[in-house]
């Protein structure tokens, strides 16, 4: 491959490939681990000591903590929230829904993203919590 | 997930050409153990960072740790009150300051509370009032002590 000739008379080789190999994997890596982080959000959730693990595929609605919100990775303005909603419930066969509410936001903007997903018929939801350790 | 499968398929490629580990070719040295002229061990390091590297990125894909949260049902009609037993009523307001039924508290002793409370009742009903300037992470956690606590059926009020 590389062949460097000193005075010596050595021969160092150096092989290519298992360090494309490496370029290659970190690449990857890179790639899938920011494309599954969905959505730009960060929300910190409120510890629960009941909470159990949530099942199966639910429309989730991230609350962050400046009051911003996403529906399924994307972003949706709080008035547009409940006709989006009823537009994903027409299209999917969804019925619950997860949300992600960063645990410093004011009772009343849960209330209000709240009553609008249940205009929009939602009736089964699930808050998502860390898992607060028990005292 | 698109990804799962991508790196599933990512996976099965890299060892097919994993072959080559095992062809022991001469040029092969990153390390080299030479005792005498005989018997020469060249393992090879970079493909074994990459096995490595490889398979933690395939299980940190494929076993995502699921999400953990509290469920709830807020049924959209007014719910019919089948027993005779006034639901309990929750007040929590902005101090965080938390009202169950007429006794005041604050987040230390309201599982005690609470749990006395439900348990002496028939009727496991919990309405919850909160002032729109409390903490969501309040709310979460009192709700969480009634769910403990044995409380079924909630209705919060907006």
């Amino acid at each position: 491959m590389i062949k460097i000739k000193g005075n010596q008379k050595r021969n160092i080789e150096m092989d290519l490939v298992p360090l494309i190999n490496i370029v290659f994997l970190l690449l990857i890596f890179f790639m899938l681990t920011s494309s599954s982080m969905s959505g730009a959000l960060q929300a910190e959730l409120p510890k629960a000591q009941s909470a159990s693990k949530i099942p199966g595929k639910n429309i989730v609605i991230k609350i962050s903590r400046a009051g911003l919100l996403e529906l399924n990775g994307t972003a949706v303005d709080q008035d547009e929230l409940q006709s989006q909603v009823e537009q994903v419930l027409a299209q999917t066969k969804i019925k619950a829904v997860e949300i992600h509410g960063d645990k410093n936001i004011q009772f009343e903007l849960f209330g209000r993203v709240i009553g609008q997903i249940r205009a929009a018929g939602v009736e089964d939801f699930i808050f998502a919590t860390d898992k607060l350790e028990a005292q | 997930m698109p990804s799962i499968s991508m790196a599933s398929s990512l996976f099965i490629l890299w060892t097919l050409s994993f072959t080559r580990l095992l062809k022991n070719l001469p040029e092969h040295h990153m390390l080299n153990i030479t005792k005498g002229n005989h018997k020469r061990f060249k393992p090879d390091l970079a493909p074994l960072i990459d096995v490595v590297f490889l398979l933690l990125i395939f299980y940190m894909l494929t076993f995502a740790i699921p999400a953990q949260g509290l469920d709830v049902k807020l049924p959209n009609g007014a719910s019919s009150n089948t027993s005779e037993e006034m639901p309990l009523v929750i007040r929590i307001n902005q101090a965080d300051a938390i009202q169950v039924g007429d006794q005041s508290t604050d987040l230390k002793g309201l599982m005690a509370i609470l749990q006395s409370e439900i348990t002496r009742r028939s009727n496991k009903a919990v309405i919850v009032h909160t002032d729109d300037k409390a903490l969501y992470d309040i709310f979460v956690q009192v709700f969480d002590m009634a769910r403990q606590a044995g409380a079924s059926d909630f209705s919060l009020v907006l």
